[in-house]
C-alpha cells in the first residue's frame, strides 16, 4: 500500500522562474551551495578520502538539499542540516567498504622543515587514522577539521553527544596505540 | 606525547587527505541541480487514508502489490497462506548441536524444507512512546536483551580511565534502570558487542585490549584482531569468562545467533579463512570444517537464526584490503543456509550492484526475510534483498530518500524499503529510519515488501531523530539522546492494537 501511495505525489522536472516562490527557493539554493562548497567538498574528501567520491557526496547532499528545502523549518540551523544530509551519505558511502588493517606498503616521505621524527608520527597517524571506521573517522574530521564541539557533532550525526565523546576518545587511543606500536619496531618510526 | 599535541598532530596528519579545491566541473554540476531534479514530491507513507477511497486504495494497493509480488518476484506462492503447524518453533533454545562438530556434507536440497512460518497474533497500528528515563552511569549502549520477564542491557561504562568497562543493568520495565554489581575482573579491558540467549543462561561477546600492530616503514604495518572475549551467565549477573577459546586464536567474528539447535558464530581467521562455530550451551565452542564448495573465498558478514535453522550473509571473491587505503569491496553479495547449524549451505542471491556487493545483516520476519548490504563497492550506497525461506535472494527496490543513483529504481508498484535500520524478532520485521522531514518514522512488516508506518502517541515531545533500537515482546525499546543528555536515555515504545 505504501508504495502505491508513494506514487501519488507529483514528481516534475522544474523550468527555472524568473520570478516568485520558485525563483526565490532557487536563488537561495544557490546562494547557500555555493557559499558552502568549498567547505563541503573539503569535509567529505577528508572523510572518505577520494576526491572523486567526494564530490559525487557534495552533489547527492545538494540534491537532497534541493529536494527537502521547503521542509527546512528552522532556518538558522540550516548548516548543521546540510552537514548532516552530508554526513549521511559519506557514512553510507563508506559502509561498502571493507577496511581492515593487514599490511601497507607506503613510499617513504620526503623530508621537510619539520624533524624526521615528526614526520614518521604523521605518516603513521596518517595511516591509523584511515583504519578508523565511519563513524570514528566523521566524529574526528568534525571535531578537528570542522572545529565542531561534541554536541555540534552529534547533532550532525544523530549520535549522543556521550557516544560522540567516546568515539572520539577511542579514536585517539587508537593513534596513540598507532605511535606506540611504532616506536616499539626496530628502527621506530621512519 | 600529551593529549593536546596528540590532537595538534592529528590535524596535520588529517590534512594529507585534504581533497583540494573545488573543481569547476563540480560546480556546473551543484549548479545544475535545480534543473535536473523534481520540484516538488509529495511523498505520504501514512497507511491511515479515512473515507471510502481510501478502502478503494487499500484494496487496489492489496491487489496490485501482491500480483507484482507474485509474478515479479516469483517468491510468494503458498508461503502465502497461514503458519503451517508442522513447522518449527521460532524459540531461541532447544536442544544442543548433536555430536561433533564434523565435516558436513553440503546437499541441493535442506533435510526440512525450510519455510518461515511463525505465526502471528493481532497487528500493530501504532507506538505509544513512555517518558524518557536514563541509563545511570551508562555510556554507549551495546545490547538489550529480554531477560527473566525484565530486561538486561549491556553497555560501555563512563569513567575517566582509558581502560574499556562493560556493565550491566536490568530493568522490570524498561523504564527504571538499574546498574547491576558483577566482578569487573571478568572483563579486563574488554568491549562486549552483543547479548544472545542460550539454553542455560545468556551469552555475551566481544573482544579485549588494543590491536596489537608490529611493523611499520616499508614493509608495511600488520595488525592482529583484538583477541575474542566470551562470557556465560546463569543470571546476567554473574558473569564468566570463557575459558576454552582457543579456537577463537586470531578469529574476528561477525556474528552469533541462537537457534533452535544452539549457537552459531561465524567470522573468519584471516583473508579468505572463513569460519563457523557452533556451541550448545556457549561454555564450549566447536569450529566446523566447512567444504570447498559454496565456502571458497567466502567471507561472512552476519548471522541470524530462523524458525527452521539458521541464515548467514557476506559475499565470495574480492581482493583482500590493504590497510590503510579504503579500497571498496570487491566481492559479491553471498548468503548461506543451515537447518541445523553444522550443514552449510550456499543460496541463491541474484546480483544487484556486481562486484562490491555485500549482502550484510539479515531481519527475520514471520512471512519473510531482508538483507541490507552494500552495491558497487559502497560507490552507490547500500541495497537490500528479501527473500522467503533463505535459499533464494531478490534484490528489493529502495525508498528514494535513501538511494543513491545506481541503486535499484523504484518501479510503479514494485514495494521498497523504507530505511536501511531493519531489526526482527522472527515474527515481525521494524525498519527504523527519518520520514522526508528528516523526524523519526518507524515502519513494520511482515515480509520485508508490505510496509506500515506507525504513528507515533504517548510522550513523544522528546522523540530524538534517530535511535538504537531492541525488539522486545508487545514493542521495543529505544536508546538515543533526549535534551543534549550525555547518557543514554531509554524509551519504551509499546505496540498499540
Amino acid at each position: 500500500m505504501m508504495a502505491i501511495q508513494h506514487l501519488e505525489g507529483a514528481i516534475h522536472v522544474g523550468a527555472r522562474t524568473s520570478e516568485g516562490p520558485e525563483a526565490e527557493r532557487l536563488a537561495a539554493f544557490e546562494q547557500f551551495t555555493q557559499g558552502r562548497l568549498e567547505r563541503a567538498y573539503r569535509l567529505a574528501g577528508l572523510i572518505l578520502r577520494d576526491p572523486s567520491e567526494a564530490e559525487d557526496a557534495v552533489h547527492d547532499a545538494a540534491v537532497q538539499a534541493w529536494l527537502h528545502w521547503k521542509e527546512l523549518r528552522d532556518q538558522e540551523r540550516m548548516d548543521a542540516w546540510f552537514d548532516r544530509i552530508l554526513v549521511n551519505g559519506c557514512r553510507a558511502r563508506m559502509r561498502g567498504r571493507s577496511i581492515r588493517p593487514l599490511v601497507l606498503a607506503d613510499p617513504p616521505e620526503a623530508p621537510g622543515p619539520d624533524s624526521l621524527a615528526r614526520l614518521g608520527d604523521r605518516d603513521v597517524l596518517h595511516r591509523a587514522l584511515a583504519t578508523l571506521d565511519a563513524d570514528h573517522r566523521i566524529a574526528v574530521v568534525l571535531r578537528y577539521i570542522a572545529e565542531l564541539t561534541p554536541g555540534e557533532i552529534a547533532a550532525r550525526t544523530g549520535a549522543r553527544e556521550g557516544t560522540v565523546k567516546s568515539r572520539l576518545h577511542y579514536a585517539l587511543r587508537q593513534m596513540r596505540a598507532a605511535l606506540e606500536a611504532a616506536e616499539r619496531t626496530p628502527g621506530g618510526l621512519r | 606525547m600529551n593529549d593536546e599535541r596528540l590532537e595538534g598532530e592529528v590535524r596535520t596528519a588529517l590534512q594529507k587527505d585534504d581533497p583540494g579545491p573545488v573543481r569547476d566541473e563540480l560546480r556546473r554540476r551543484i549548479a545544475a541541480v535545480p534543473d535536473a531534479m523534481p520540484t516538488r514530491r509529495n511523498l505520504v507513507r501514512s497507511p491511515h487514508v479515512s473515507g471510502w477511497m481510501a478502502s478503494l486504495r487499500a484494496v487496489a494497493a492489496v491487489v496490485v502489490v501482491g500480483a507484482i509480488i507474485v509474478a515479479a518476484l516469483g517468491l510468494r506462492g503458498s508461503n502465502l497462506g497461514p503458519a503451517s503447524s508442522a513447522s518449527p518453533s521460532a524459540t531461541p533454545t532447544g536442544p544442543a548441536p548433536s555430536g561433533s562438530a564434523a565435516t558436513p556434507t553440503p546437499s541441493a536440497t535442506p533435510v526440512t524444507a525450510p519455510s518461515a512460518t511463525s505465526p502471528i497474533t493481532g497487528d500493530w497500528h501504532g507506538l505509544r512512546w513512555s517518558a524518557p528515563s536514563a541509563f545511570p552511569g551508562a555510556q554507549a549502549i551495546d545490547d538489550i536483551v529480554t531477560w527473566n520477564g525484565g530486561y538486561i542491557a549491556a553497555a560501555q561504562v563512563q569513567r575517566d580511565n582509558p581502560n574499556q568497562q562493560p556493565g550491566f543493568w536490568s530493568s522490570s520495565d524498561a523504564t527504571t534502570w538499574t546498574r547491576l554489581n558483577i566482578d569487573t575482573t571478568a572483563f579486563p579491558d574488554s568491549q562486549i558487542n552483543g547479548l544472545v540467549h542460550t539454553a542455560s543462561g545468556l551469552l555475551a561477546w566481544g573482544w579485549a585490549g588494543e590491536p596489537v600492530c608490529s611493523g611499520s616503514g616499508e614493509g608495511g604495518t600488520t595488525c592482529e584482531p583484538r583477541p575474542v572475549m566470551l562470557w556465560t551467565s546463569p543470571d546476567g549477573v554473574s558473569w564468566t569468562q570463557v575459558a576454552d577459546i582457543s579456537t577463537f586464536k586470531g578469529a574476528t567474528i561477525e556474528g552469533v545467533t541462537a537457534g533452535s539447535q544452539g549457537l552459531v558464530a561465524v567470522g573468519d581467521t584471516g583473508w579468505n579463512k572463513t569460519a563457523i562455530w557452533v556451541s550448545a550451551t556457549g561454555a564450549a565452542w566447536q569450529r566446523l570444517t566447512l567444504p570447498a564448495a559454496g565456502f571458497k573465498d567466502a567471507h561472512f558478514s552476519s548471522v541470524s537464526a530462523t524458525s527452521w535453522g539458521y541464515v548467514a550473509g557476506g559475499a565470495v571473491g574480492g581482493q583482500a584490503p590493504v590497510c590503510c587505503v579504503s579500497l571498496p569491496s570487491t566481492g559479491v553479495a553471498a548468503a548461506w543456509w543451515s537447518t541445523d547449524g553444522q550443514t552449510w549451505t550456499r543460496a541463491s542471491v541474484q546480483r544487484t550492484g556486481g562486484v562490491g556487493s555485500d549482502l550484510g545483516a539479515i531481519a527475520v520476519g514471520a512471512q519473510g526475510m531482508v538483507a541490507v548490504g552494500s552495491a558497487s563497492g559502497g560507490k552507490s550506497g547500500s541495497t537490500a534483498w528479501t527473500s522467503t525461506d533463505g535459499r533464494t535472494w531478490k534484490p528489493i527496490a529502495l525508498a528514494p530518500d535513501i538511494a543513491y543513483f545506481g541503486a535499484p529504481a523504484v518501479s510503479p508498484g514494485v514495494p521498497t524499503l523504507p530505511a536501511y535500520t531493519i531489526e526482527g524478532d522472527g515474527a515481525r520485521l521494524i525498519a527504523v529510519g527519518q520520514d522526508a522531514a528528516f523526524q523519526l518514522a518507524i515502519w513494520t512488516s511482515l515480509d520485508g515488501l508490505d510496509w506500515q508506518q506507525l504513528p507515533f502517541s504517548g510522550a513523544t515531545a522528546a522523540i530524538p531523530s534517530t535511535i538504537d533500537d531492541y525488539m522486545v515482546p508487545g514493542g521495543l525499546i529505544a536508546v538515543g539522546a533526549a535534551g543534549g543528555s550525555q547518557t543514554g536515555t531509554s524509551w519504551l515504545i509499546t505496540a498499540l492494537p
